[in-house]
């Protein structure tokens, strides 16, 4: 970010490559919708091309980054401005991270019959409901942990809470997905129970 | 180490951030409470679940969007370009400043020109009564202190001389 701060337009190239995905990925998870997300990931690089001059690094890049894009998520959810459309956003298209190129998953390698990919979608949606039904905020902690990796200390500074807060609201987050999937961890468990006796 | 404790700890746990003394705590705790060792074991459950969900990425035309928008933003500059006007800015302001001299230029009304004139030529007029007035300015100064000279009017009445008859031709 200091090259980009620099002018280097290369610098700021490399960016846009590298947290693209988990950008879109997260304001997907959020919003809900893929088409709404990508346009509030442009809008999140356009603000950091903007903010380039008087960028601080007091903090991590990608704490200010999805603070960012947080904000942005929030005020789309809570102005309504997302479509309440149950919508294939786990549709099997994928990006691939490194490159950025596109490719469409050849469903044959990857399920055996029609049968499998229906209880797989079946279960993915079940998993994206329960996600869907968490507070915004518990939404945000969840997301921001367990697909971003972010540390305790990024994601307090980007939830505006401290570590002590934010492990509490990551707990009656889990505490909430628990209930929610209750069928799914059961089966997990009864899978795990299985394997032990075997 | 109680059930109520475990609120703060049992995500840390689970991502094996704790410190090893309060990891052993957590643990001693787990070995004796069945129900916070269910919790846990569910917690485990529920993380491999989110992680059934593949990661939506941008799509090809992302990146094109993103440098148009970036692209079409004003770019930057020092502080002296306060001073330097815009192209369109300098030309309006000289545009201005013509406009200005040439309507200051030219007679208010077209229509009127010979009344302007008239003006013109009567105070040329004035002008030169005025200094007829001072040129003959002491002349008259001569004939107000004579017509006021206040010895003359105490002395006595002449009769007045009969007109000689010119001789009869």
């Amino acid at each position: 970010m200091m090259d980009v701060k620099a002018g280097d337009a290369q610098s700021f190239e490399l960016l846009l490559q590298r947290y693209r995905t988990p950008l879109v990925n997260f304001l997907c998870r959020m919003v809900r919708d893929r088409a709404q997300a990508e346009d509030l990931a442009q809008e999140v690089f356009l603000r950091v091309y903007r903010a380039r001059k008087d960028y601080v690094p007091s903090a991590k890049f990608t704490t200010w980054l999805f603070r960012i894009a947080t904000n942005l998520a929030l005020n789309a959810v809570r102005d309504g401005r997302h479509r309440q459309m149950e919508i294939s956003i786990d549709e099997p298209m994928t990006a691939d991270a490194e490159d950025g190129t596109e490719r469409m998953l050849d469903l044959a390698d990857r399920r055996p019959d029609i049968e499998q990919h229906l209880v797989e979608e079946a279960r993915r949606a079940m998993i994206r409901r329960a996600i869907d039904k968490l507070p915004e905020k518990q939404r945000v902690a969840v997301l921001l942990h367990k697909y971003q990796e972010l540390d305790y200390s990024e994601i307090g500074k980007i939830l505006q809470c401290s570590e002590s807060a934010l492990k509490s609201l990551l707990f009656r987050a889990y505490e909430a997905l628990r209930v929610e999937l209750a069928p799914l961890v059961a089966q997990s468990q009864g899978q795990v129970q299985k394997g032990r006796v075997q | 180490m109680n059930c109520a404790r475990m609120e703060k700890r049992l995500i840390p746990y689970l991502d094996g951030r704790l410190s090893a003394r309060k990891r052993r705590g957590v643990e001693e705790h787990l070995a004796a409470c069945a129900a916070c060792r269910l919790r846990v074991d569910e917690f485990r459950a529920v993380a491999g679940l989110l992680g059934e969900l593949p990661q939506i990425g941008p799509s090809g035309a992302f990146d094109a969007r993103v440098r148009t928008r970036v692209a079409a933003e004003p770019r930057q500059q020092g502080w002296w370009a306060w001073l330097m006007p815009s192209p369109r800015v300098a030309f309006a302001a000289a545009l201005l400043t013509v406009l200005v001299v040439w309507v200051g230029s030219r007679p208010t009304d077209p229509d009127n020109y010979p009344y302007h004139q008239a003006r013109a030529d009567a105070a040329a007029q004035s002008q030169d009564d005025d200094f007829q007035m001072i040129k003959d300015l002491p002349v008259l100064e001569d004939y107000d202190v004579l017509a006021n000279f206040e010895p003359l009017s105490s002395l006595p009445q002449q009769p007045e001389q009969p007109v000689a008859e010119s001789p009869q031709m």
